[in-house]
């Protein structure tokens, strides 16, 4: 493939991005991505392909391709801040120094409930962290994971926990059960 | 929190960019079953589960996006045009210069720690019919150590690690013509941790798989070479490169040691439509080199 030195080629790129914007659009459409984060993932997909040129052979189906991929990896990373985000909050509420009685096995038993829906494993690692307050290094002795797999499988765990937590809200709730707080 | 946090709040609880305090009492509003909010922060927050499933959040419109992006990249593309032509003058200035200086001139000319000269280093390194081994391996050491001094600021950090890591495969790769596996080994193990860091494109990943086959293939490691090749061409296949699928068949048959089964998927690289001369004339060469090692 010749290089982007000569004009008519430069056109091509242009030409490309021109005809691969419906497809595109459908990606950032399917993936949902809020159009102010879109332009981030645009640019950062086209200034590889503009960096890649020569080497590509099907660009529009790279360009697709790697689209797709960085959508997946933007939620991944959405993801990944509001997990832990969740994690510190309920730590922090854990922590509160002097709770009253009440308020505190309140808590305790809205923990409970959302983590009775989680698989045995993640439901027995999230107890040793916020009901034992264990460390990942002891949690990792407790339930004989490597110390270096650890962190994977509690992210895991944390994903399914807030998947858990906001699912309530695409459930049907019980007769009787309060729906808003 | 009693009331229903505001839209802007659960957003920003969406993004981790709220203060822990803030955080806390979201959770806590989250934990009493507040289903409303639950299903906001949902829709705004988490992935679709399948891409396409309407979960009732806003259809975005994204023609802004698409007009900055496209004048951003008109921008870049004439930067590039230009480091492009000014880099071929560059390498044969470079070329004129004694061994020692012309380390000496890459690493302190900032004009050399452009993207397009990286390139174009590589390029002239990584020729497939190498005619001067020692020429190569300066060509490619003064890669890696440009790409080293590419300021990421100005092409991404991911796309600078992309071409480090090339820059890496292709010292390693001319290392093993060399004969020198060990160092060959350490080149690839260097080229696949820049990878991870990345921009994660797959065609950069086949590429370096491509050239480590060949080192296990002088290994006599065939078993992993054959499997690096599958991975690279199921990547090829995936992106509809048949010039890389081509490539990935034809280093299988040269590691075949049944002359049939080679030519077999020599005829088979051979076949695939937009392969170019120089991959037809790679495997008919190959295909003649065989012959002769079965007659012998």
């Amino acid at each position: 493939m010749a290089t982007l030195d000569h004009p008519e080629l430069r056109e091509s790129l242009n030409l490309l991005l021109k005809n691969a914007r419906p497809r595109l659009e459908r990606v950032l459409r399917n993936f949902e991505i809020p159009p102010e984060d879109a332009e981030d993932i645009l640019q950062d997909a086209q200034l590889t392909l503009l960096y890649k040129w020569d080497k590509i052979r099907s660009p529009e189906s790279w360009l697709v391709g790697t689209m797709k991929k960085k959508c997946i990896m933007y939620w991944r990373k959405r993801r990944g801040s509001l997990c832990e985000a969740v994690d510190t909050a309920i730590l922090d509420l854990l922590a509160v120094p002097q709770a009253p009685d009440q308020e505190r096995a309140e808590l305790t038993s809205d923990l409970n409930r959302v983590l009775a829906r989680l698989s045995s494993r993640c439901r027995s690692l999230l107890k040793l962290r916020y009901g034992l307050g264990y460390g990942p290094t002891e949690v990792a002795e407790q339930m004989g994971y490597r110390t270096s797999s650890i962190r994977k499988v509690t992210n895991r765990c944390l994903a399914a926990l807030t998947r858990q937590l906001l699912a309530v809200g695409f459930d049907r709730v019980p007769e009787g059960d309060p729906q808003d707080g | 929190m009693d009331r229903h946090p505001d839209l802007s709040l659960l957003a920003s609880f969406g993004r981790g960019r709220l203060s822990r305090l803030q955080s806390r009492q979201i959770v806590r509003h989250l934990l009493a079953r507040c289903g409303s909010c639950c299903r906001t922060l949902a829709a705004r927050a988490l992935p679709p589960l399948r891409p396409g499933e309407n979960r009732g959040a806003t259809p975005g419109d994204y023609g802004a996006a698409f007009a900055k992006v496209w004048r951003q990249t008109a921008l870049r593309q004439a930067a590039l045009a230009a480091e492009r032509a000014a880099a071929p003058e560059l390498l044969r200035e470079l070329l004129a210069q004694p061994a020692d200086r012309r380390e000496l001139l890459a690493a302190t000319s900032p004009r050399c720690h452009t993207w397009a000269f990286c390139e174009l280093l590589l390029d002239a390194a990584g020729e497939p019919d190498l005619q001067d081994p020692p020429q190569a391996l300066a060509l490619a050491r003064l890669g890696v150590d440009v790409a080293g001094r590419l300021a990421p600021a100005v092409y991404g950090e991911e796309r600078v690690n992309d071409l480090q890591a090339r820059a890496w495969a292709v010292l390693a790769n001319v290392r093993r013509i060399l004969g020198d596996f060990q160092r060959a080994e350490e080149g690839f193990a260097n080229a696949e941790r820049r990878l991870k860091k990345g921009t994660g494109d797959p065609l950069e990943k086949a590429q370096i798989l491509l050239l480590k086959s060949s080192l296990r293939g002088n290994q006599q490691r065939f078993r992993e070479a054959f499997r690096l090749l599958d991975r690279a061409l199921a990547i090829g296949c995936k992106l509809a490169d048949e010039q890389l699928c081509g490539k990935a068949l034809l280093m299988k048959g040269f590691l075949r040691r049944e002359a049939i089964a080679a030519l077999l998927v020599f005829h088979q690289a051979a076949q695939m439509e937009s392969v170019t001369l120089n991959l037809i004339h790679d495997v008919s060469r190959a295909a003649r080199g065989l012959r002769r090692r079965e007659s012998r």
